[in-house]
């Protein structure tokens, strides 16, 4: 489940910004200069159709990265 | 960038006529966004993560655009930039401080000022909101469409209304930037690129072409037999789908690999089947390559080889058709029939609710008696008398202006100047004081063939010049063009004072019996890429009206 959440993650950072993410990299918001708010978004909307999950308004501002996507598709499943 | 071919759109069928879109699997697709065309959004809240779902929804309908998004602007800016179409994308709940007909009345301004602001389809996003006011505002919109050139709206209170709560992201909208959610916009974006824009936009789809075996029904006739191929419920579905488009007039055609009379014997035996063989325009049945089968579909048809979509479950087929015939649209009916219905159903250029081509079939039809008249006449007058054909002229029938649209866009073979007029032109043609518009009806004793043809024409010092002229393949080969086109030149120029007539022309790939006509008419060669020439005085002089019937409808 963990990897096939990081490659998946990976290939939705990767479609989004443009440019190859690998599957584990704990990609940082705040180091990617593209991931910008409206990036943020698309993010945040491809992961929740991915996964059926839903973000609240509070931990959309909190994700700061790859792993606080990773964190939240695990945490669901897990529930 | 390469450009997207016919065989790339086959991948994308699965995503994009999924049940629900998902924005992951579209964007998987890796459809890059256009360049050229624009589609200009006005809106007051977030549209950005609609658009990169835009691009390959409206590159599969075969017109793609860039949207380009204004600032948020409650106020409804008319745009500086030129577009291709506009979309107003308003949340109307942010114009709390105006009454119900205050917002009404300045926002129906605010659209008409769009509309003079530029030509191209104008489409409105409703309000999906439930409760009175969302209610009045929406019923405002539709009656402001419905007379309003080339503008449409947006239904998101029907798309609201299937998802339920999951329409709405109230409390995430300050994060979001609006109170849509994401499945709200998804669907939102589809609809737009696939239903509202399609008949502006699309090509359209006039024919069918429909494999047989694990298409129309699960199991191969020549190993099952008629009684041992299967109609699930998705299939009977399908075939509903098939027999309710052959209602609104698109020609269905069967083009199979099969043995003609297994495939007489299979619809004779199988009242089950919801499609039935007076529903099929065409039998293309035989061992050749189905490509040919589709040619000979289109020759019966009278039209060309792309504007039939053609169903198969064989990709392999799929592809050899397509190569052969560039510009068909494929649709891949592999896996569930159910499947295959949903993208029926809304594949664009198809017809939609409310639109039909109807008559086509019936005209078809009698094609053959409307032959054998011919060829008993012993001459041009004598066929006429026969056909007791009756043709209806109206000046300038403003209420017709989306059939007379329609004319311009998707008349290919008889189409004399090929300008390709939307709502917004015709529009022009018909209240502007130094042009006009003549629209022709049609009927025999054999079929209502219904409106048929067109004519714009302008004022230019003392001359008619028609600028536009189609006349509709269904009309053709009756010898009645002459005929038309006079008394809708005369009355022309009658109206707008004009003392000689002339016509533009430009060639295209498929309108040589346009030009064809023209030099007989004129007689003289028509050459070049376009131009205009003058008719001479004396073939405008009398209507060579003959043995038909003839009447006038407006002034």
């Amino acid at each position: 489940m963990t990897e096939r959440v990081d490659a998946e993650i990976a290939e939705i950072l990767s479609l989004t910004l443009g440019r190859p993410v690998a599957a584990g990299d704990d990609l940082k918001r705040g180091d990617e200069a593209k991931w910008d708010s409206l990036k943020h978004l698309e993010i945040i909307f491809a992961v929740e159709g991915a996964y059926g999950v839903s973000f609240s308004p509070d931990e959309i501002a909190a994700v700061t990265g790859a792993s606080d996507l990773k964190a939240k598709v695990l945490a669901a499943n897990a529930a | 960038m390469t450009a997207i071919t016919t065989i790339d759109k086959l991948d994308w069928q699965a995503t994009l006529f999924a049940p629900e879109l998902n924005r992951l699997a579209v964007m998987r697709l890796g459809v890059p966004t256009p360049t050229g065309a624009v589609l200009r959004v006005v809106r007051n809240h977030a549209f950005e993560t609609l658009a990169p779902i835009l691009a390959p929804l409206l590159s599969f309908a075969g017109y793609p655009m860039a949207p380009v998004l204004g600032e948020y602007d409650d106020s409804v800016n008319l745009p500086d930039d030129a577009y291709a179409a506009a979309l107003v994308w308003l949340d109307f709940t942010r114009y709390g401080r105006l009454s119900d007909e205050e917002l009404a009345q300045w926002f129906l301004g605010r659209l008409d000022a769009l509309r003079a602001h530029a030509g191209g389809p104008l489409v409105v996003a409703n309000s999906p909101d439930v409760g009175d006011r969302a209610a009045r505002i929406n019923a405002a919109l539709q009656d402001w469409a419905s007379r309003t050139p080339a503008a449409a709206i947006l239904r998101l209170d029907k798309i609201a209304q299937d998802l339920g709560p999951r329409a709405f992201a109230e409390d995430r909208a300050a994060v979001t930037g609006t109170r849509y959610a994401d499945p709200l916009n998804l669907e939102a974006a589809r609809t737009l690129a696939f239903e509202v824009l399609a008949p502006a936009c699309a090509a359209p789809i006039k024919a069918l072409a429909v494999d047989l075996d694990n298409t129309l029904y699960a199991g191969v006739l020549g190993e099952d037999g008629p009684d041992g191929v299967r109609l699930t419920e998705g299939h009977a579905r399908l075939q509903r789908e098939i027999a309710r488009l052959a209602g609104l007039g698109v020609l269905v055609s069967i083009v199979s690999k099969n043995e003609a009379a297994d495939v007489q014997a299979l619809f004779a035996a199988r009242e089950d089947f919801p499609l039935r063989p007076d529903q099929v325009a065409s039998w293309q049945v035989s061992w050749g390559e189905k490509s040919d089968g589709v040619r000979a579909a289109a020759a019966q048809f009278n039209i060309a080889p792309d504007s039939f979509l053609l169903i198969d479950d064989n990709v392999g087929e799929l592809f050899q058709v397509s190569s052969r015939h560039p510009g068909l649209r494929l649709l891949h009916a592999g896996g569930e029939a159910e499947a295959t219905v949903r993208a029926l159903r809304r594949y664009p250029g198809l017809p939609q609710e409310g639109q039909s081509f109807a008559g086509r079939a019936a005209d078809l039809a009698a094609n053959a008696e409307r032959a054998a008249l011919a060829d008993a006449a012993v001459d041009e007058e004598a066929y006429l008398a026969a056909l007791q054909a009756e043709l209806t002229f109206a000046l300038n029938p403003v209420e017709d202006r989306g059939r007379l649209t329609e004319l311009s866009r998707k008349t290919n073979q008889f189409n004399v100047s090929l300008r390709r007029l939307d709502e917004v032109e015709v529009d022009r043609y018909l209240t502007a004081p130094d042009r006009c518009v003549v629209h022709v009806k049609l009927a025999d004793r054999l079929a209502d063939s219904g409106s048929v043809a067109a004519l714009f024409g302008r004022r230019e010092d003392s001359a008619f010049v028609v600028e536009e002229l189609c006349i509709s393949c269904r009309a053709l080969g009756r010898k009645l063009e002459d005929i038309m086109i006079v008394e809708a030149v005369r009355a022309g120029m009658d109206r707008l004072g004009a003392s000689r007539a002339a016509f533009d022309y430009q060639l295209g790939p498929r309108n040589q019996p346009a030009l064809e006509w023209l030099a007989t008419f004129l007689g003289r060669p028509v050459t070049g890429e376009a131009g205009r020439l003058n008719v001479p005085e004396d073939r405008v002089a009398e209507t060579p009206r003959g043995a038909v019937s003839i009447r006038w409808t407006h002034d």
